[in-house]
């Protein structure tokens, strides 16, 4: 049972109490023997249940302010239905209640007639009258009696009527027995009641009862007064529950001027007819006169009772209209609150569906609404989950791929763009996403070919399509192969493309590079074998035909010999150097400082070339790296000496060598960089520096560079060549910071990639 | 212990009696007085006599003229002292007297609710003037009383507003002429 159930449940029981009160009351009002005692409790009980029932429709009006202020959904709806249920109510009963009341004022005063009330006056007095004529021949009777005990009375002293009142005396009262008289039979004789001969003062000297009295009924000091001014009384006297007598006192005759005056009273019952009539008479002559006095009383009564009949009804209405109206209201408050909820997306709102009529049908429907909706709201969360782990997973996928794809609209504008794309096309960690391929070559002019090449594509959409696309950056010719394919429609009607390339200048570098390895492998192993027998066989021939030969012919031949040997040597020499490019010796890496390592290079050219300048900018605190300390000194070797001979003979060489840390914590490495203000590298040569036998200059093998980048690149790093804007040229290399004993293994594995 | 034999009294009216009183209403009333009681031991048995005047009301009157019966309640206490206490009721007589005009008879009759003894008087002088002397009421006896304690006896007379018509009663208990009642009469009980 709910709360308000419960409430009005109890309210009932108090409007059913109340109308049981008010029956009551209203027979109370009746003066009805048995509800006339409870009429004031009833008066109360009603009216603290008129003011409770005040107090809760006060209460209710109060809430129903309240919420029309709040702006409560349903409160209007409360207020219209409560306005009306009460006009329906308090209208019948108003017209009713001034009906009723004039009913009320008219029915009560049409009881007193002035014809009922002469009507009631007049019977009172014919039962006077037939009582007097009664009462006339009483006295008579008993003056009679009165004249008989003249005769014979004797003297005899009164009795203290106190001493007869004691329940402890022992005074006998009817010792009535006088000489030759008896009271008691005087009094059968004449129909009395009782007959007492009392003294003038009251004493009572004897006396003479029918039902056995101990006293008699005395007369009052009135009566005795007027007794005493020799008159007799005569009056009709109400004893004994409520049955009429007849008494009469009348004054003894004194026999003698010495004897005591006494007087006597008899108290005659009135014949049972009569006595029963007369009771009648006195009655209603009674009520009337009652009633007559309580006129305006009585329509106060009646009007009280019948207003608070009236408010109970009133107010039990209005009670009756705010449950109902709540009640009503109540499911569409629900479905207000349930829709405001919905609206503010919350779909779990299930409203309790408390009735089988219209309006538990459209909770119900609410509730399926409700629930289809955070059904389809969990699908499409599903759905977009779904996308979205598809999502991470695609950018997880284009975030690790080496090659770069590019996404763009129908406006040539980047949607998406991975990291590698961006790496790539060397424009840094720049947020392309939005801005449009021209806009992005704008500020990368170098990235111009890379447009000029794909836009017939982009612009003529057709099936895939693949395009090598070669740049020249700040990191030197870069060699791009491009693959795109128009995307498919999306819904919104957008078209797009995807552009994917990769870098494969470092593929085709490989590639050179593997070849020349390759010839330099064969050359090594095709030239070096027979290069011994020649070598012998010019010594041999030397040694054999040199002292055998005139001296000019010795002498030929000595300097033919040599130079065979001599040739061989370079020869042998060339063909070792070959095959150290081909076949280097295992990585030994270790923890290195970069910097003293520079320094200690450094310090080996300042020492044999004193005209030189060197310069170092070295960043303090870079950090170690593992490396194979004797290759990257090598390394460093090659670099240096190759910048100081691209000085040219002008002016003194100047080398400037600086380090720094860069990139971030998740790819830490180290920059090295070796500058030169010699006169360049020519365009066409620069993308080839790092290839064998490629040199400006005439002495050298041509493998400086070349051997270089392959130790380089064994320690995972990259290096380049550029002209610097100021004049010479710049060799940069960048190594990875690796964790201890990691460098090792990863160097190896490099390794055998680039072989 | 003789608890009272007591005329009939309604919760409600002393409810409705004490919120007049409250506010501030009167509650001494001219009407009726305790001239004089004692009281006196007869055959063990204490007994009270009370002398009563009264000065009724215009409206009292009129209405007793008019054929509706006053009862006035004569209430009798029997308190026991105590000395860190308030006092302990022993005894309570609550006995009613009603006075009605006999339109038939022309008299003023006196009823004793509780023995049903009438009396009547011819005017309205002399019915007071009975109504008033009321001898012999039996409080309690002897046995009930401890003769090292003090005892005291108290008497009021008041107009039981309950016994009126029905009609009457509001008014009555809202206006002043009605609610007549006596102060407390006190006296020592003396064994």
């Amino acid at each position: 049972m709910t709360r308000r159930t419960a409430s009005g449940m109890l309210v009932g029981l108090l409007g059913l109490s109340m109308l049981a009160s008010l029956t009551l009351m209203g027979l109370a009002t009746q003066d009805l023997v048995d509800f006339g005692q409870l009429y004031s409790t009833l008066l109360v009980v009603n009216s603290i249940g008129v003011v409770t029932f005040v107090i809760l429709i006060g209460a209710n009006l109060r809430t129903l302010i309240g919420q029309l202020r709040r702006g409560t959904p349903g409160s209007r709806l409360t207020l219209r239905m409560v306005t009306l249920f009460t006009l329906l109510a308090a209208s019948p009963v108003l017209i009713v209640y001034s009906f009723s009341m004039d009913f009320l004022r008219r029915g009560i005063d049409s009881w007193f007639d002035l014809r009922v009330e002469q009507a009631i006056n007049d019977a009172l007095e014919l039962s006077r009258s037939a009582l007097d004529l009664k009462m006339r021949e009483l006295l008579k009777q008993t003056q009679q009696i009165a004249e008989e005990l003249t005769e014979t009375s004797p003297p005899m002293m009164p009795l203290n009527l106190e001493d007869l009142r004691d329940p402890g005396s022992t005074i006998v009262a009817n010792t009535l027995d006088f000489e030759g008289a008896n009271l008691d039979e005087l009094r059968r004789r004449h129909g009395a009641d009782e007959l007492a001969l009392l003294s003038r003062q009251g004493g009572v000297i004897a006396f003479s009862n029918a039902v056995g009295e101990l006293v008699p009924n005395l007369p009052n000091e009135t009566i005795l007064l007027q007794l005493r001014q020799g008159q007799s009384y005569i009056g009709l006297d109400p004893l004994r529950d409520g049955g009429l007598y007849v008494r009469v006192v009348v004054n003894v005759p004194r026999p003698g001027a010495s004897s005591d005056a006494r007087i006597l009273q008899g108290l005659y019952p009135i014949p049972a007819r009569m006595n029963k009539l007369a009771e009648n008479v006195q009655r209603d002559f009674a009520h009337y006169t009652e009633l007559a006095y309580l006129r305006e009383q009585l329509k106060v009564s009646f009007t009280m009772t019948l207003t608070l009949v009236l408010l109970f009804g009133i107010f039990a209405a209005v009670w009756a209209a705010f449950y109902s109206a709540r009640r009503l209201a109540q499911p569409i408050r629900d479905l207000a609150e349930g829709t405001r909820a919905v609206a503010e997306g919350d779909y779990e709102t299930n409203l309790p569906v408390s009735s089988n009529d219209e309006m538990g049908f459209l909770v119900d429907s609410f509730n399926q609404m409700t629930r289809k909706i955070a059904g389809a709201r969990d699908e499409a969360k599903r759905n977009r989950d779904q996308v979205d782990a598809e999502r991470a997973y695609l950018e997880a996928v284009l975030g690790r791929l080496s090659s770069g794809v590019l996404t763009l609209d129908e406006e040539l504008c980047i949607r998406t763009a991975n990291a590698s794309a961006t790496q790539i096309l060397g424009i840094g960690a720049a947020r392309l996403d939005g801005s449009s391929l021209g806009e992005v070559c704008a500020a990368h002019p170098y990235l111009e070919p890379f447009r000029t090449r794909i836009l017939p594509h982009l612009e003529q959409p057709g099936p895939d399509w693949q395009e090598q696309v070669v740049l020249f950056g700040t990191s030197g010719r870069q060699v791009l192969m491009c693959r795109g394919t128009a995307l498919p429609d999306t819904p919104g009607g957008h078209t797009g493309h995807v552009i994917v390339y990769d870098d494969i200048t470092a593929l085709i570098q490989g590639q050179r590079n593997a070849a020349w390895s390759e010839v330099a492998r064969r050359l090594a192993h095709e030239i070096k074998n027979p290069l011994t027998p020649i070598q012998l066989s010019a010594e041999r021939l030397r040694h054999k035909y040199l002292h055998t030969m005139d001296p000019s012919d010795a002498e030929v031949l000595d300097r033919l010999t040599n130079t065979i040997v001599q040739q061989v040597e370079t020869m042998k020499s060339m063909v070792n150097t070959f095959s150290e490019y081909a076949r280097p010796p295992k990585m030994q890496p270790q923890a290195l400082d970069l910097n003293r390592l520079i320094e200690e290079v450094l310090d080996l050219y300042r020492a044999a070339h004193p005209e030189a300048r060197f310069e170092t900018d070295l960043a303090v605190g870079i950090p170690v790296i593992e490396a194979d300390v004797s290759r990257l000194r090598q390394v460093f070797n090659n670099l240096v000496k190759n910048a100081l001979e691209a000085s040219g003979p002008d002016a003194p060489p100047c080398i400037r060598v600086a380090s720094r840390a860069i990139g971030d914590s998740s790819s830490p490495c180290v920059e090295i960089r070796v500058e030169d203000r010699g006169q360049g590298i020519a365009a066409d040569m620069l993308e080839h520096v790092f290839e064998p036998y490629v040199t400006n200059k005439h002495k050298g093998t041509g493998l400086g560079l070349a051997i270089v980048k392959k130790i380089v690149e064994e320690h995972g790093g990259v290096v380049w060549m550029e002209n610097r804007a100021q004049g010479g040229a710049a060799a940069t290399i960048r190594l990875p910071v690796t964790v201890p004993g990691q460098a090792a293994e990863s160097a190896d594995l490099r390794r055998d990639a680039v072989l | 212990m003789p608890r009272s034999r007591s005329a009939s009294s309604n919760f409600a009216g002393r409810v409705l009696a004490l919120l007049l009183l409250v506010l501030g209403a009167g509650a001494e009333a001219a009407g009726i007085r305790v001239e004089s009681a004692s009281g006196r031991m007869v055959n063990d048995i204490y007994m009270a006599d009370v002398t009563l005047r009264y000065d009724f009301s215009k409206d009292t009157l009129e209405a007793l003229r008019s054929g509706v019966p006053l009862t006035v309640v004569v209430e009798i206490d029997v308190n026991r002292a105590r000395k860190y206490l308030w006092d302990a009721t022993v005894a309570t007589v609550r006995q009613g007297y009603r006075i009605e005009r006999h339109a038939l008879s022309d008299q003023l009759v006196i009823t004793n609710l509780v023995t049903g003894n009438r009396k009547s008087f011819p005017s309205l002088d002399s019915a007071l003037v009975g109504f008033g002397d009321i001898d012999d009421i039996p409080v309690l006896e002897r046995k009930h009383l401890d003769p090292a304690e003090r005892y005291k006896v108290r008497v009021r007379a008041r107009l039981d507003i309950e016994s009126l018509p029905a009609p009457m009663r509001p008014l009555a208990y809202l206006s002043l002429d009605w609610r007549l009642s006596s102060r407390w009469y006190t006296w020592e009980l003396e064994t």
